[in-house]
């Protein structure tokens, strides 16, 4: 029977039930032997649905259905709402069977940059009215990080022209401005006339890389795009800008390992923050960093974590939220006691094929001393360091080892090994050996440095614990968890790294939306890109505290450092975590937007 | 493998990397306001006992003896947390 398009017949399909349209699309394709492929989160010829069932035992009790989650609670007429995978040919079996009420085939969705602003009540209905916070008009989001698209429409005004107030790219062979004497900083002037002409980052003689999202860009929309390019805001879309393209480290070694690795520096970082506090003068301002690392000591108490709290300090109106870290699942930190008169073993695992040096720091009171031995993948002992020693182990001239044992850290007065592997060593577990002669137990803590391009890991012990970033636990800056804002139940991101610090303060002080987030596209004018990180759940929070830093101003007040971040932490909503509990990866709660301002507007 | 020889006294945990006689970034903290140590060239100031600064290897090991040096901090490399 033809009864189609001319050329066309309609095949009418066999056994065909009322049914949601897509799972019939599956059908008729199955029909013809096409094979539904597999995706992350279904078998081949598998297909996610979600169901309406009557009697959830009888449905679960199904041999041909693997059901995934129930979805909110039992209705009063005693219905559920599931999910569940179920092979395609079974799909018309499931459909008629007594329990299903309605079976509708799972939608791809698109998650926005809509859904960070509404679950952390940053759109302006969840604003309290009256506030003044207009979009954040009036203060400063500045950004410190790699690639800044000032041709996406989301970081330009209406008449076309930038909202950038200035660019200073650390990496250009410049002679700076003022007292930055590198690098090139950008103005107005000069980013709009580079926007007149068909290509803009010649232009400029600055661009995002081509060959990859930008993730500054990424970063700044979700802080403070204004959707103009989009369709789609962020937390703080009137406020004004400061990008800092921070200059690709030199340190300390080249050669392979550094292709397609994006890194800085933490000099260069603390530097990019004086100048955007320097520039910022007395205009609020609420910067991003959404970068890290793993080596140091994780009290605070590095120069650059000590240098940008006293930033914090020197003035009124001024945050940097600081992006947790993703390391939780990367066996990057360990912990443990050494026994009185025994030893204790931590092995480092190196695995095949990487090129890369590695790196690890431990830490522990400087009131104790270790003895440290180093044993290779074959079992062989390299040595025996005391407390203050240092050594190599060298192959023709060649280092491939160093170990140095030191006392008494001018910052914190506490002990430190470090142990540097280089590429030519055996892959395989090394085994640190600790010694202690003393009459205490000695307990210590242990990072190994990222490295993007080879991470290495702990076998044991493995702790999750104390996995935040080594620049992220200072005293006065906003540190950033991330969770999913796409589930129900808002669960934390399985790479959101865990506090506390190493001297117990609690960190991260809040979480945000950092799972497939959705925002602008580099290189695109228009376009958007999903990216995972906590790297996104921080400006989430950046754009949150340029809004109540406007709402301040609007009522003529100046915050403290510690007042931004009272109202920031307080405010923060349970549920998850536990209420009254600080969790070690949501921090106090998850950030609300909505409810720090009220507290701030509420006498 | 064995340790080599070294009569040297111990690195600092958080710059230990191999030695090279370039100019290095470094982040200094100072007791008096205002100083600083031979070979350091002052990059930014953060405030009158704390900025990032340049200086040489050599320079950089003999400052960390210096009675009115708190500390010196090589930098480090951040990366994007992606």
């Amino acid at each position: 029977m033809s009864d189609g398009v001319a050329g066309y017949e309609f095949t009418h399909l066999k056994d065909s039930v009322t049914m949601d349209f897509r799972l019939q699309h599956l059908l008729a394709r199955a029909q013809h032997g096409h094979v539904k492929p597999a995706t992350a989160t279904t078998g081949a010829d598998e297909v996610s649905v979600v169901a309406k069932v009557s009697d959830l035992k009888s449905f679960d009790s199904l041999p041909f259905v693997t059901t995934g989650a129930v979805v909110g609670d039992t209705a009063e007429d005693g219905t559920t709402i599931v999910t569940a995978r179920v092979p395609v040919a079974r799909l018309n079996q499931l459909r008629q069977h007594p329990s299903v009420l309605s079976l509708k085939a799972a939608q791809r969705l698109t998650p926005t940059l809509a859904q960070t602003t509404a679950e952390i009540s940053a759109r302006p209905g969840d604003l309290p009215a009256g506030s003044g916070v207009d979009g954040g008009r009036g203060v400063i989001v500045g950004i410190v990080d790699f690639g800044c698209d000032f041709a996406h429409l989301n970081f330009r005004t209406a008449d076309g022209g930038t909202r950038l107030l200035c660019l200073w790219d650390q990496s250009s062979a410049g002679a700076g401005e003022g007292s930055f004497s590198f690098g090139t900083v950008f103005h107005p002037v000069d980013i709009n006339d580079a926007l007149t002409k068909p290509d803009p980052y010649e232009a400029l003689g600055y661009g995002p890389d081509p060959s990859k999202p930008a993730h500054g860009t990424h970063v700044m929309d979700i802080a403070a795009g204004n959707g103009l390019g989009t369709g789609t805001p962020g937390v703080a879309p009137a406020s004004d800008l400061i990008f800092v393209e921070l200059a690709s480290s030199d340190i300390p070694w080249g050669g392979k390992e550094t292709v397609g690795a994006s890194f800085g520096d933490s000099v260069q970082l603390l530097e990019a923050l004086a100048f955007i506090f320097e520039r910022a003068g007395d205009t609020p301002c609420s910067v991003n960093v959404s970068l890290g690392t793993n080596g140091g000591p994780h009290d605070g108490t590095t120069l650059v974590e000590q240098g940008v709290d006293r930033l914090l300090k020197q003035a009124p109106n001024r945050s940097v939220c600081i992006a947790a870290s993703n390391s939780f699942a990367d066996g990057i930190h360990a912990a443990g006691e050494v026994p009185v008169g025994g030893s204790h073993d931590i092995i480092w695992r190196i695995l095949d094929g990487d090129f890369t040096h590695n790196e690890l720091e431990l830490w522990y009171p400087g009131t104790g001393a270790l003895d440290v031995e180093i044993l290779t993948p074959a079992g062989d002992s390299v040595g025996l360091l005391g407390p203050g020693q240092s050594a190599t182990a060298s192959d023709s001239g060649k280092v491939l080892l160093f170990v140095a044992n030191r006392l008494h850290d001018p910052n914190n007065g506490d002990n430190a090994i470090g142990m540097f592997l280089s590429p030519d060593v055996p892959t395989g577990d090394w085994i640190i050996r600790l010694h202690n002669a003393q009459s205490t137990v000695i307990a210590y803590h242990a990072w190994i440095e990222r490295d993007d391009n080879g991470q290495s890991s702990f076998v044991q012990p493995l702790d999750n614990s104390h996995t935040i970033g080594s620049i992220s636990c200072g005293r006065k800056t906003i540190v950033v968890g991330s969770y999913d804002a796409h589930r129900s139940g808002q669960p934390l991101s399985g790479f959101s790294s865990a506090g506390p610090t190493r001297d117990s303060r609690d960190k991260p002080e809040v979480s945000a939306p950092g799972h497939e987030v959705l925002a602008a596209k580099s290189r695109s004018k228009t376009g958007v890109t999903r990216m995972s990180g906590t790297s996104m759940a921080s400006p989430a929070v950046t754009g949150c505290v340029a809004l109540l830093l406007a709402v301040a101003r609007a009522r003529g007040d100046d915050l403290t450092v510690d007042q931004i971040r009272d109202l920031v932490v307080s405010t923060a909503r349970a549920n998850p975590p536990a209420p009254g509990v600080k969790d070690p990866r949501y921090g106090e709660g998850r950030v609300s937007a909505a409810q720090m301002i009220e507290k701030l507007a509420t006498p | 493998m064995r340790f080599d020889h070294n009569d040297e006294p111990a690195e600092s945990a958080g710059s230990s990397r191999q030695r090279q006689e370039v100019s290095q970034r470094v982040i200094v903290k100072v007791h008096r306001s205002g100083y600083v140590p031979p070979g350091f060239t002052v990059r930014t100031r953060i405030d009158d006992t704390l900025y990032t600064a340049e200086a040489a290897e050599p320079d950089v090991a003999s400052a960390r003896d210096d009675p009115q040096v708190v500390s010196v901090e090589s930098a480090r490399r951040v990366y994007p947390e992606v």
